[in-house]
């Protein structure tokens, strides 16, 4: 399965998806020493993003979420890739600075077609989403 | 996207690798962002808590800030050894703050050489740096940016700290979200009807704040309904929970903010997208979620999430006369050195040192030492904001007991 999108923050980088309902915010969701959804209230507290493709409907939170992405980065805690419906700056700036690639605006609802523990393959740099082969 | 000559030159180097990094960002996120240009900035507020490694190479070459920069609050870590011995281990607070004193030595030394104003405040607009309606500005601090849209017109669109830097090196952003009037406008109309606000507390505006950025998320949203007499304070509480859990940068109250004098007017004449009544029992369900801590296990508390105004520090200087802190317990109170300055001509301040009392210019949530280093487990606080903040930043450590100024008082002191 592929799927179309709008390029975000450049690159290529593929894995396992990690599929989180809710918004994301790199602070206060991910522990940029261990890699891990930190936040108790979330679905998915203790999930280990690093190396994971994420799949979120769109940023949320703090302004700072875009170095914490850079902290994560160094420790090499980072997920792979990000996948969303729509980005926000937010978000965006963390992929950015940290050279996460990410995309958003895909043509077919990710929702629908990417299932956690999917292996997928993003080259956001092209626009496109590889679903289920690895 | 469309780049004039001088951004043109910015990003082939010729103005040094800092600006060239600093454009490269601001066009890759523009262009994410659907902009077809870059316009002028006058006004970013950074923080100063970044990795020392990003800000050196951010402003490798730069010799000037372009923007009038101003600063959040940050860490400290020499201000909390010095005065209460209190030193982490951890290179991070909260997952933000800096507690190497060389890092963070040498983050203020190339901030103020490039020409900062060093307000040290989540709320700029407490100490004079106030943005004129339509002004551009790229803040940091997604609370100061609400209020900077909402409370006082400007274009400041949601934007992260990476930007913020960027904006103050090369002096532009992206031109798009709500620095377009078309998106300005409400699409979702929240109903308060049956919430009597006439009475609310600033619990109350936190709760009803923290309640609809949940629901609102990216989307502007307008108050209908809410008291036309609103305070500066009662706006910072009810707008600042709006970007916790949300993302909502934009929020118009009918009455109330420069571009709502009308219902009509804030929906921009359209209909609202979606239009939601807020009950009794949502505003008590996040009151429920943010008391997980029982009194009795309290020992702290904080206020000053967003930090207060002279306003604020009046009050609580009179809910503390007269009292003493409970044993083993503090009070840690978050107000920029300019509002703390005024509050000592008004003599407030000699209650605070009386009961002492710790008066802050860090960031009392995402920064306070007392829950993030010395594991302080339970807090009382008058802000959704904070409490929220003390439970994520935590892992869900750190309970909390949330209500309003007086009954945290009354938690951590006696007479």
């Amino acid at each position: 399965m592929k799927l179309k999108g709008h390029t975000i923050s450049p690159g290529k980088a593929e894995g396992e998806a990690v599929v989180l309902e809710e918004p994301f915010s790199f602070l206060g969701e991910l522990d940029p020493n261990t890699g891990k959804i930190a936040s108790p209230l979330s679905k998915h507290f203790g999930q280990d993003l690093r190396g994971k493709v994420i799949v979120t409907p769109t940023g949320k939170g703090s302004s700072m979420g875009s170095v914490i992405s850079w902290y994560a980065m160094k420790a090499g805690n980072n997920p792979a890739a990000i996948i969303c419906l729509q980005a926000e700056a937010i978000l965006a700036s963390a992929a950015i600075v940290a050279g996460i690639p990410m995309i958003d605006k895909l043509d077919k609802n990710p929702f629908e077609f990417i299932r956690p523990g999917d292996y997928v393959k993003v080259d956001a740099t092209a626009g496109i989403v590889e679903v289920g082969s690895q | 996207m469309i780049l004039n000559d001088q951004e043109k030159k910015m990003l082939e180097g010729e103005y040094g690798p800092g600006t060239q990094r600093a454009m490269a960002f601001l066009k890759t996120l523009g262009e994410a962002l659907g902009a077809e240009k870059m316009v002028k900035v006058t006004s970013t507020h950074i923080l100063p808590d970044m990795p020392t490694e990003y800000l050196e190479q951010m402003t490798e070459g730069v010799v000037r800030f372009m923007t009038r920069v101003s600063l959040m609050p940050c860490f400290d870590p020499i201000f909390w050894r010095e005065k209460y011995g209190i030193v982490s281990k951890e290179k991070l607070i909260g997952g933000v703050g800096l507690t190497d004193e060389k890092d963070y030595a040498k983050n203020l030394a190339i901030l103020k050489k490039l020409g900062v104003i060093p307000t040290f405040t989540c709320t700029p607009y407490t100490v004079g740096i106030v943005p004129r309606r339509n002004d551009t500005v790229i803040w940091s601090g997604t609370s100061g940016q609400n209020a900077a849209n909402s409370m006082f017109g400007a274009r400041a669109p949601r934007h992260s700290l990476a930007t913020s830097v960027a904006s103050s090196i090369a002096g532009v952003a992206p031109y798009e979200g709500l620095m377009k009037p078309e998106n300005r406008f409400a699409e979702l109309l929240i109903e308060t009807k049956g919430l009597d606000s006439a009475s609310f507390t600033p619990a109350s505006f936190g709760a009803l704040g923290y309640y609809v950025g949940k629901l609102a998320q990216t989307r502007n949203v307008v108050f209908d309904g809410l008291p036309p007499t609103m305070t500066i304070e009662q706006c910072k509480y009810l707008t600042s929970p709006l970007t916790v859990d949300g993302a909502c940068t934009m929020c118009h109250i009918v009455g109330v903010t420069p571009e709502a004098p009308t219902l009509e007017a804030a929906l921009g004449g359209q209909k609202p997208r979606q239009v939601v009544n807020v009950t009794k029992k949502d505003l008590q369900d996040v009151q429920d979620m943010f008391n997980t801590a029982s009194p009795s296990q309290v020992k702290l508390a904080v206020f000053g999430c967003p930090h207060l105004t002279i306003t604020e520090l009046g009050e609580l200087a009179s809910l503390l006369e007269g009292k003493r802190l409970k044993e083993g317990a503090q009070l840690v109170v978050g107000a920029s050195n300019m509002t703390y300055g005024l509050a000592r001509e008004a003599g407030y301040a000699d209650v605070f040192e009386k009961v002492r009392a710790i008066v802050t210019n860090c960031c009392v949530s995402g920064q306070n030492p007392f829950v993030h280093i010395l594991g302080v487990d339970a807090v009382a606080t008058n802000s959704a904001r904070g409490a929220r903040f003390f439970q994520t930043q935590t892992a869900g450590r750190c309970r909390t007991y949330y209500g309003d100024m007086k009954d945290c008082v009354d938690l951590v002191t006696a007479a």
